[in-house]
């Protein structure tokens, strides 16, 4: 699943995925309450959740560090621990050691996304 | 009973017992004739004819034929003759009417007495002496030409150049002085003629024949005789007193004992006047420094000032006179004082006496509030407190920490905003960039009829402009910041209300917005940009996040409070989780509701803007209520 307020970003990530067979995008979340809600909803009706989130941080309403403080408790409450990736355009050394201190962030990528940095995000998805 | 021995050659030795006393021995007869006279007496009388009927008295002896007449018993009289004088006794005899008169030397006895009455004059006299050579003159004045020298000299060391140098005579050395000043007066180095030479031997030299001296240097007239004391006081000499005499062998140690004893008195009188000398110097020297002070220095006695110096008065702005007034209340001009001097007049009031230093306000006489630092100290004298303080103006240095501080904390609250800046501006400045990087790597080149590529340049025009309005809203920020000045201008708030309902006239019509105003105060001297910006803001804001279901309005009102104008905007929309945003309402790319028009911008430079002319804005909501800014402006 992705987590991004960015529409473009959004457009180019979709092309990204199609251009590989076994990666389909779940849900897309414009910010972090919609995705609380979605992971919710999906455990409570199916039991299922994505194998892997891309994470934006700068969002309105409820931004990535607060939805990792969300999806923690989620967690804590039994929800399935999924691997996260932050996804965003920050350059600034203060976001990516603030990242480090989630046991559920496993990788930070600064855009734009190639296709390596995708491929990498697949291997992470299987390892979790 | 005889006690006396029996004598041989009686007549003999008996006859020539007159001729062999040294005292002169005479009878008169009752016409005052001599009938007979000793060796001694004839030395002395000038006798007239062998048998000496007649005399002639040397001058002096004005009364000796009255005294002979008189009748009394015994009559005592002194006569000076030459330099001696002669105590006469008068015996009449009761048996054939002549006179025994019985004369004795005196002039021992009566140099002691004068030398007595010359050094207690001289001694009085010198107490009006000022000066070292005022020292000298009275010695010559008072004392030696009293005594019976021809002339006298008196040098004085001078300390810079060590020498000795004339400084007071009499006789011939300044007999046509008027101002007591020494004529060409004589400079000699130590050892150099006899006055050089007692100087550095430190005794008194007498020379008996000048001739046979080869030190003697001659001064005005040639003498044969000279004596030379030295003025000496402890190891050092200050001077020396020399006097010449026209006689060989003229001095004797008894003139010695006169010159060295006057000699020994001046010298003690020097030396109080140098010790007095470098008191009012070490005085004077402290006085200058005193009154010089960098700081005001001040001695306080009950309540009062005693002792104030130039530099208090110009920090107070009051005379010395003013200040030293018994009436004048130090109280009365103190402003405020500090926690230590309350302190201080605790400990006092203890008895502790030891240093202690306070800050204190005082208004001075010309109305200026002055900052003092003030050290104090307090003496007991009697029964008596005596403070010592020292006052400091320190109105300059307190004033330039201020601004120092208050510079620094500008300079650290700007560097703190540009780094925020420039991480926001960096990372909102990216994200379009790495957008147009990714839509460009999935822009079909070989086949530009791809129907995706039209969907790509679409997102492409997208990202490029949101660039460039993040570009224009750092130019608007950066704007805020770089301006030092404003152009101010009376605004009328309801001319600007209506401006911007034009503006927003589409988004108002559709959404039934309504616009209610009350302004108590409708003109504003402000900068107008700034002021449309805030109500284009707040009110578009307000339209933005309405609340579905009631009819969304905004009620605008504005009022004097203290020196500055307040403005309220109260919406009835959606408001905010304050308890969630609090901080970051007013922060850059703050965004708050999905909305998508939303950019998190406007507040922020709302804010800054108020900001930077001194005014505020804070905000009160609840959600589903509706949101209330306050905003505080100081009219220009």
């Amino acid at each position: 699943m992705v987590i991004d307020d960015d529409s473009t970003f959004l457009f180019i990530f979709r092309k990204q995925i199609e251009k590989f067979d076994d990666l389909e995008i779940v849900n897309e979340s414009k910010n972090g309450l919609e995705a609380i809600n979605y992971l919710k909803k999906a455990m409570n009706e199916s039991g299922s959740s994505p194998d892997l989130i891309a994470l934006d941080l700068n969002m309105p309403v409820m931004d990535g560090w607060d939805f990792l403080d969300e999806y923690g408790k989620l967690c804590e409450n039994g929800a399935s621990k999924v691997p996260v990736c932050i996804l965003s355009s920050t350059i600034n050394q203060a976001d990516f050691d603030r990242a480090n201190t989630y046991e559920a962030v496993k990788s930070f990528f600064s855009k734009p996304l190639t296709s390596e940095q995708l491929k990498t995000m697949k291997k992470i998805s299987e390892i979790y | 009973m005889n006690y006396f021995p029996k004598q041989k050659n009686k007549d003999q030795d008996f006859k020539s017992y007159p001729d062999r006393n040294p005292n002169p021995i005479f009878t008169l007869d009752c016409n005052s004739e001599l009938v007979y006279c000793n060796k001694a007496a004839s030395g002395l009388l000038e006798i007239c004819g062998s048998h000496a009927e007649q005399i002639i008295y040397p001058e002096g002896f004005t009364e000796i034929n009255a005294l002979a007449a008189s009748t009394a018993t015994i009559r005592k009289k002194v006569f000076q003759i030459d330099d001696y004088h002669y105590s006469f006794s008068f015996y009449p005899r009761e048996t054939d009417g002549l006179v025994d008169v019985f004369g004795m030397d005196i002039t021992e006895e009566v140099k002691h007495q004068t030398y007595f009455s010359i050094i207690s004059s001289f001694t009085t006299a010198l107490l009006n002496a000022k000066t070292e050579v005022e020292v000298a003159r009275t010695i010559t004045k008072e004392a030696i030409s009293k005594l019976s020298f021809i002339d006298c000299v008196v040098y004085l060391v001078n300390r810079q150049t060590g020498t000795l140098e004339q400084k007071a005579a009499f006789g011939t050395k300044n007999s046509e002085s008027i101002d007591e000043t020494v004529h060409n007066p004589l400079i000699l180095n130590f050892n150099e003629g006899v006055v050089g030479y007692a100087a550095s031997e430190k005794k008194t030299i007498i020379v008996a024949d000048v001739s046979k001296e080869k030190r003697y240097i001659l001064d005005d007239e040639h003498r044969l005789s000279e004596i030379a004391v030295p003025i000496i006081s402890g190891e050092e000499v200050i001077g020396v007193i020399d006097s010449e005499h026209p006689k060989k062998n003229y001095y004797s140690q008894e003139d010695a004992k006169i010159l060295e004893a006057i000699a020994s008195i001046a010298a003690t009188r020097i030396q109080q006047i140098r010790a007095e000398k470098e008191t009012e110097l070490a005085q004077a020297k402290f006085q200058s420094f005193v009154e010089n002070a960098f700081g005001g220095l001040y001695i306080h006695r009950n309540k009062k000032f005693e002792y104030v110096n130039e530099q208090l008065c110009e920090i107070t702005g009051y005379s010395k006179a003013e200040m030293l007034d018994p009436s004048f209340d130090m109280q009365a001009i103190i402003v405020s004082a500090d926690q230590n001097a309350i302190r201080t007049m605790k400990a006092r009031h203890q008895g502790d006496n030891s240093p202690k230093s306070y800050q204190m306000e005082i208004m001075s006489k010309t109305g200026s509030i002055r900052q003092l630092s003030i050290n104090t100290s307090v003496l007991t004298d009697n029964e008596d407190h005596v403070t010592l303080g020292i006052a400091l103006d320190v109105t300059e240095t307190i004033q330039s920490r201020y601004q120092l501080e208050e510079v620094i904390d500008a300079l650290a609250r700007r560097s703190e905003e540009l780094n925020e800046f420039a991480h926001i501006a960096s990372h909102n400045l990216r994200a379009p960039v790495t957008n147009l990087i990714g839509l460009l790597q999935h822009y079909n080149r070989a086949d530009p009829s791809d129907s995706m590529n039209e969907m790509i340049m679409d997102k492409f025009i997208e990202s490029v402009d949101q660039l460039n309005l993040t570009l224009e809203e750092m130019h608007q920020v950066l704007k805020i910041r770089a301006k030092a000045s404003f152009d101010c201008s009376s605004v009328n708030l309801n001319e600007l209300v209506n401006a911007i309902k034009i503006e927003l006239s589409e988004k108002i019509r559709v959404n039934s917005f309504e616009i209610k105003t009350n302004f108590n105060i409708e003109h504003i001297n402000y900068e107008k940009s700034h002021l449309k910006n805030l109500f284009l803001n707040l009110i578009s804001n307000a339209i933005k996040y309405r609340r579905e279901g009631i009819s969304p309005m905004i009620k605008i009102s504005s009022s004097k409070s203290d020196n500055q104008i307040c403005l309220k905007f109260e919406d009835n929309g959606l408001g905010i989780d304050l308890a969630k945003h609090g901080n970051d309402i007013f922060g850059m790319y703050k965004r708050f509701h999905s909305i998508p028009e939303g950019r998190g911008m406007g507040l922020y430079l709302v804010k800054r803007q108020l900001n930077a002319l001194g005014g505020s804005i804070t905000v009160k909501s609840e959600l589903n209520v509706g949101t209330c800014f306050s905003v505080l402006l100081n009219s220009r």
